[in-house]
């Protein structure tokens, strides 16, 4: 972890702002504690703060006060909430793009800003105080920080490769054309890859791990800023609101530790449960009931502190809620579970409860794999009013900033879904950049297809020629399309046989693709019945319809479908296969529905010999005894036969005990290559690799 | 020794002093301290242990105990303040710092405020939970001797375990066998009995344990002895998505817990190898042939069955390859009578230390769930528990399955599962686990014995149909002393230890390794081995007859033998 070093100015580190000294200090203004969105009307006097080396600010940043001693607080150039308007009336432009509230920062805390000159007690010069305001607890200095992310976002350019991939001009500066997006589409959010940021500049990025809620509405302030200089007469529904994500501290929830409490952390997981949206009491209205005055007050920490005497009439405990003038937002509880892939062995997934706030909530369903960026939070947990006792457990939970929905790399042509909780995030991949340079790499090097061959199915001694055919199968053809030519697309995809002896690894050979390959399907075809291949209509005993309910081949689609012993199956479940290998479509006429459904499915089937023996004075055909319709759907036959051979035999019985020796050194003659690096090596390729004849190798096609 | 007392009854009080004297080293002294008392047997004896302790019988809370127990499930780690300040209630004296490490609550002492604050973030810990069960298949043997050896003092007075009862106990079921004429009332009787027992799903005595500073991974289904600080206030969850406001006391699943002090990975649970480190190279062979006298008693002229169930019994995974566990050595009788039927399953319980059995029909697989699985999606966090299932067992498990009952009928999606949840269990040696987003499988080593009438449903790596001319009913047990059937318990936990260090087999010896590749060679000539997976198990063979012997390396003569019994096998089976 790193920690950036903290300025030796800094006011006592270790006092975290503790709100409840401030929540009924002297020092909040009336005007503050209004909410432009209530849009009241304006009765209270304006009370100019006090001067005072503290001060507070809110996070909102339309709600600064305004006359803090000419300290340049730009936000509220932007901002204009009713009860502004009313106190300036500097004439400024007005506009009508409101603040509004974050509650994903944290309700909890009010910030404060210390003038570090003022406690020097020196002259101060109105140009260096600029520079020297920084939040309380922090090294952060407001105006700093300000026009470093300005700069930031000025700076930043995406390299070729990624824009391309983006479909953005490198030649300009990526955030900026985002803010051109905010321009066109009115949807005031900004996100910021965080890994951008450490590219350029990597104190800011330390800033904005170590202190997300006080820096972030800094960034707010900031863009916004930027923003309506470029397009002053903009309006948008609120103000922009800085979204970052792609933390690159942790990837796993289980290392969250007491450390990160109140840091930016990002997590992947997925969603198992979403709770019922909540109303949360951002602000309450309370009025006095013998006065008729009015308090409005904000959440601090999760909790409201009534007002007990009324300071208008000076009556003790007269304040009543008003609920219909309170103000609430939407908060959602969503709880994350570990994904799969980062589980280590032998432990159960661990759990996160993730809190979404307004826009974000409902942004994720269950099923879902997100990554979440967010700060963690620590609160105690409450004690029970009717026990005495104090709990020493904290609940822990993430104050949600950013959700993106993760796409899945299958193994298939396309992306399945790709949205994040503002769907502009478009096709930046799942793999990291090393990972992607590792594939780079790899491709180039001369071995590649061999080191590719030897990586499948290690366990499975020599058929160096079958895991080849296999290979193809695994990264498919290119899809041509003859749609101009009234016809469907050809297929992409190869289908390929096993056919051999008994006993010569055919069906662990599928039961390694049926692992390796995300979508694939693995039957027998001894018992396999044509319906359950392909698909069929079932009528739904609770409403009485008809439901399409798909078989393996269907649910292939885009993958593998492995068949054994494709020999033994009965007759019409092999005639359905017909359609399905040629067209990659399965048509389905009964019982009311008429479809066809896409089953863009490899074949890879393994038959035994008619004899159960390859009878060497028979043909091959009569061997395998397929009809040769259907065997001409296959694209390769391999034939395995047991050689029968001694020299095979030896080398064959040191491979299988060698697996019995403890050290089981006798494979690392290959390089190993594991499989989660094929499998996305092989995903990668589906999806961003389309191959295509060159004139020469055709021209070597046609004359071989 | 009142010292002593306060070290059982109040080891609070002995933390808190610890830390007042340095709180810097604090953690250390504690460790250091407990750690003392725990290696003198004497004092370990005097913790009370909650095996041994029915439900009825309260513990004090707050008191120290042992807890020999499976980790079921594991809960989210809990951040947890360390320290707390307490000041006096006359304002007179300065504000004390006490330690909140080994506590759910803020104990005040009597005189004192508690000062709530919002701790600073350097005091902030974690600490894992792990929700732990009893042993689910610990036979009875293991517990009354844990008594015998460790029982704690008071327990033995209150009731004393004679020997010789205890001997009476443990041959109870054989000898019952021995004595009994009328053996079909009897023999429903203990089916009765031994269907009720093995599986609860909901254990009564379920603990949360919460562990501090672990250093080394716990993992799903370990074993542990846990030795901590009992407290009887139900768990407090941390993280709930609900208001935790709302939560009643009252509806709160009383689940106890238990703040580790230390704790120990448990390889074995056979207590009587605690005081028997190694077994004398005589005894094993000695042992070896009473087991197999032992099993023909049950299975009379067939020593090759014998041998099998000798070998199954040892076996235990020790290369795991993708979708490969070799070691394995799952075995499946058929054609044996329900008498010795019975008399094995007595047997088994008598000899095993972990041990349990499933019925399986079409009924049951069709109704039961086999899978462990938790439900994420309900409300309440307090449901979101693993749920327990007759599959979830430690390593080195044994489990008989009865498949004796089967009978034609229609297997619903469920049954379907649950068959495909056995043939994995079989075949690879890894169970999936039900997450409600997602499955995964974890590897487990349960030696499975399939008893069956024919041939059974389940893949099983070896299939043996007891072959006897005369049908047996009534089996008779020699006369066994305790001693004879301790020295069996050792010599099967021993010897199934073995496996797990055992790295010479094999390795070196290239003649044998060259003898091996002839004699494969040669059986492929004459086409009596086609198929690999056959090679694979006569391996496994050739090992565990090498251990079964107490040795070491493999030599030919053993390999010879196992390629005879092989191949006696499979010329029985062919018959």
């Amino acid at each position: 972890m790193t920690t950036p070093s903290k300025s030796n100015g800094t006011p006592s580190k270790q006092r975290r702002t503790p709100a409840k000294q401030t929540s009924g200090s002297s020092q909040r203004t009336p005007a503050k504690k209004r909410n432009p969105l209530t849009a009241l009307q304006e009765d209270e006097p304006i009370a100019s703060p006090a001067p005072s080396s503290v001060l507070q600010m809110p996070f909102t940043p339309g709600r600064t006060p305004n006359k803090n001693r000419g300290m340049s607080f730009s936000p509220m150039t932007f901002t204009t909430s009713p009860a502004q308007s009313n106190i300036c009336a500097s004439g400024r432009t007005p506009m009508s793009t409101p603040s509004r509230v974050r509650s994903d920062l944290g309700s909890a805390r009010k910030l404060r800003l210390v003038n570090e000159q003022e406690e020097l007690e020196g002259d101060i010069d109105v140009n260096t105080a600029d520079n020297q305001v920084v939040i309380w607890g922090t090294d952060v200095h407001v105006n700093e920080c300000k026009r470093r992310f300005i700069l930031f976002l000025k700076k930043f350019y995406l390299n070729v490769e990624e824009a391309n991939l983006e479909g953005i001009d490198p030649a300009k500066p990526y955030y900026m054309q985002k803010l051109e997006e905010i321009h066109l589409l009115e949807r005031p959010f900004l996100n910021v890859d965080c890994s951008h940021m450490k590219q350029l500049d990597k104190i800011l990025y330390h800033q904005l791990l170590i202190y997300p809620q006080e820096v972030i509405p800094i960034f707010d302030i900031a863009v916004n800023e930027l923003f309506f200089t470029i397009y002053a007469d903009d309006t948008l529904p609120h103000q922009i609101q800085v979204r970052p994500y792609n933390v690159d501290m942790f990837r796993n929830m289980r290392c969250l530790d007491p450390e990160d409490i109140d840091k930016l952390v990002s997590l992947t997981g997925m969603v198992i449960r979403s709770s019922l949206i909540m109303p949360e009491m951002r602000s309450a209205y309370f009025s006095c009931n013998t006065c008729g005055f009015h308090v409005q007050v904000e959440i601090d920490r999760g909790r409201i502190a009534e007002p007990t005497v009324c300071t208008s009439c000076n009556t003790a405990h007269s304040f009543e809620l008003i609920h219909n003038r309170s103000l609430f937002a939407d908060k959602q509880f969503i709880k994350l579970q570990e994904t799969p892939e980062e589980m280590p062995a032998g432990q159960t997934p661990v759990t996160v409860t993730v809190v979404a706030h307004n826009d974000l909530v409902d942004a994720v369903q269950p099923g879902d794999r997100v990554q979440v960026t967010g700060i963690f939070r620590a609160v105690p947990v409450r004690i029970n009013p009717k026990t005495r006792n104090v709990r020493s457990i904290y609940r822990t939970f993430i104050d949600v900033i950013h959700f993106r929905r993760q796409k899945t790399f299958t193994a298939e042509g396309g992306t399945v879904e790709q949205a994040t909780n503002d769907d502009e995030e478009s096709t930046s991949s799942k793999f990291s950049k090393e990972r992607l340079a590792q594939f780079r790499n790899l491709s180039e090097r001369p071995d590649i297809y061999e080191l590719l061959s030897n990586a499948i199915a290690p366990s499975i001694f020599g058929h160096e020629d079958i895991k080849k055919g296999i290979l193809l199968q695994l990264f498919g053809g290119t899809k041509k399309s003859f749609t101009d030519a009234g016809r469907k697309s050809c297929r992409s995809q190869i289908n390929i046989l096993l056919c051999g002896d008994p006993g010569t690894a055919k069906s662990q050979l599928q039961q390694y693709i049926f692992r390796l390959v995300p979508r694939a399907q693995y039957t027998n075809g001894k018992g396999t019945s044509a319906v359950g291949l392909t698909a069929y209509v079932t009528k739904d005993p609770e409403t009485g319809q008809l439901v399409l309910q798909t078989g393996a081949l269907v649910l292939a689609d885009n993958g593998i479908c492995c068949i054994d012993e494709f020999d033994k199956m009965s007759e019409s479940a092999r005639s359905i296969l017909h359609e399905v290998m040629e067209q990659q479509t399965l048509s389905i006429a009964k019982a009311g529905i008429i479809c066809t459904l896409n089953a863009r499915t490899s074949v890879l089937a393994a038959a035994n010999p008619i004899e159960s023996q390859w009878n060497k004075s028979k043909t091959i055909i009569e061997n395998i005894q397929l009809p040769p319709t259907l065997l001409s759907r296959f694209d390769l036959i391999f034939l395995l036969l047991d050689p029968q051979d001694e020299a095979y035999d030896r080398r064959l019985a040191q491979h299988l005990a060698s697996w019995y020796q403890y050290g089981k050194e006798g494979e690392s003659a290959h390089e190993a290559m594991d499989a989660d690096l094929l499998r996305d090596y092989i995903s990668y390729a589906r999806t961003f690799v389309s191959s295509q004849l060159t004139e020469a190798a055709g021209k070597l096609l046609i004359s071989s | 020794m009142p010292f002593i007392e306060d070290w059982i009854t109040h080891p609070m009080t002995i933390i808190n002093r610890l830390h007042e004297k340095s709180p810097s080293t604090f953690e250390n002294d504690v460790r250091n301290y407990f750690q003392t008392h725990i290696n003198n047997l004497d004092l370990y004896k005097e913790i009370p242990s909650l095996n041994d302790h029915d439900d009825e019988c309260l513990l004090p809370s707050g008191c120290l105990v042992r807890y020999r127990a499976m980790v079921q499930d594991m809960a989210d780690d809990e951040i947890y303040c360390t320290q707390y300040k307490v000041r006096p209630n006359d304002h007179h004296q300065v504000e004390i710092e006490k330690s909140a490490k080994y506590m759910d609550l803020f104990v005040c002492p009597p005189g004192y405020t508690l000062i709530e604050q919002e701790p600073p973030r350097e005091n902030f810990r974690s600490r894992q939970c792990f929700s732990c069960i009893p042993i689910p298949n610990e036979t009875q043997w293991v517990k009354d001797n844990y008594r015998l050896h460790f029982g704690e003092q008071f327990t033995m007075q209150k009731r004393p375990i004679n020997d010789q009862d205890n001997i009476q106990q443990l041959l109870s079921p054989l000898k019952r066998l021995k004595t009994t004429t009328s053996m079909e009332t009897n023999n429903d009787n203990n089916e009765a009995i031994v269907k009720a027992e093995p599986v609860k799903t909901t254990s009564k005595s379920n603990y949360m344990v919460k562990v501090y500073d672990t250093t080394e991974e716990i993992l799903l289904n370990t074993m542990v002895e846990f030795i901590g600080i009992y407290y009887d206030h139900s768990v407090i969850k941390a993280d709930s998505i609900q208001s935790v406001n709302e939560m009643d006391q009252d509806q709160l699943p009383k689940i106890k817990t238990i703040h580790c002090i230390q704790y120990k990975k448990l390889s074995h649970i056979n207590p009587l190898l605690y005081h028997l480190p190694n077994i004398e190279f005589n005894q094993i062979s000695i042992s070896r042939q009473y087991i197999l006298s032992l099993f023909e008693c049950i299975f009379p002229n067939d020593k090759l069955l014998c041998e099998y169930l000798l070998l199954h019994l040892i076996s235990r995974i020790y290369v795991r390859q993708p979708s490969l566990a070799y070691g394995k050595l799952s075995l499946n009788l058929s054609h044996i009578s329900t008498e010795q039927f019975n008399a094995l399953e007595q047997l088994l319980q008598t000899i095993l230390p972990l041990y349990s059995r499933i019925s399986i029909t079409v009924n049951t697989l069709n109704t039961i769930q086999l899978m462990p699985n938790k439900n994420v999606t309900k409300e309440d966090d307090n449901e979101n528990q693993l749920t327990q299932t007759p599959l979830q067992l430690p390593l080195n498990s044994h489990l008989l399955i009865d498949e004796t009952k089967m009978e034609c009928g229609q297997l619903t999606t469920l049954g379907l599962n649950n068959i495909k949840l056995l043939q994995d269990l079989l075949h690879q040696q890894t169970l999936k686990y039900e997450f409600h987003v997602y499955q995964l499988d974890y590897e487990c080593d349960v030696r499975c014995l399939i008893i069956s009438s024919t041939k059974s449903i389940l893949p099983c790596d070896v299939y043996i149909r007891y072959q006897s001319e005369q049908e047996v009913n009534q089996i008779i047990f020699p006369n066994i002393t305790k001693e004879q059937i301790d020295n069996i318990r050792c010599y099967l936990t021993y010897v199934g230890q073995q496996l797990e260090f055992d790295q010479t087999i094999n390795n070196v010896s290239s003649d044998i390794n060259t003898c091996i590749q002839e004699d494969f060679v040669n059986m492929r000539k004459q086409k009596i081995l086609t198929n690999l997976d056959d090679f694979h198990t006569l391996l496994v063979l050739a090992r565990l007859e090498t251990l079964s012997y107490g040795e070491k390396a493999l030599t030919e003569s053993y390999w010879n033998q196992a390629k005879n019994l092989e191949f006696t096998r499979r010329q029985r089976m062919n018959v």
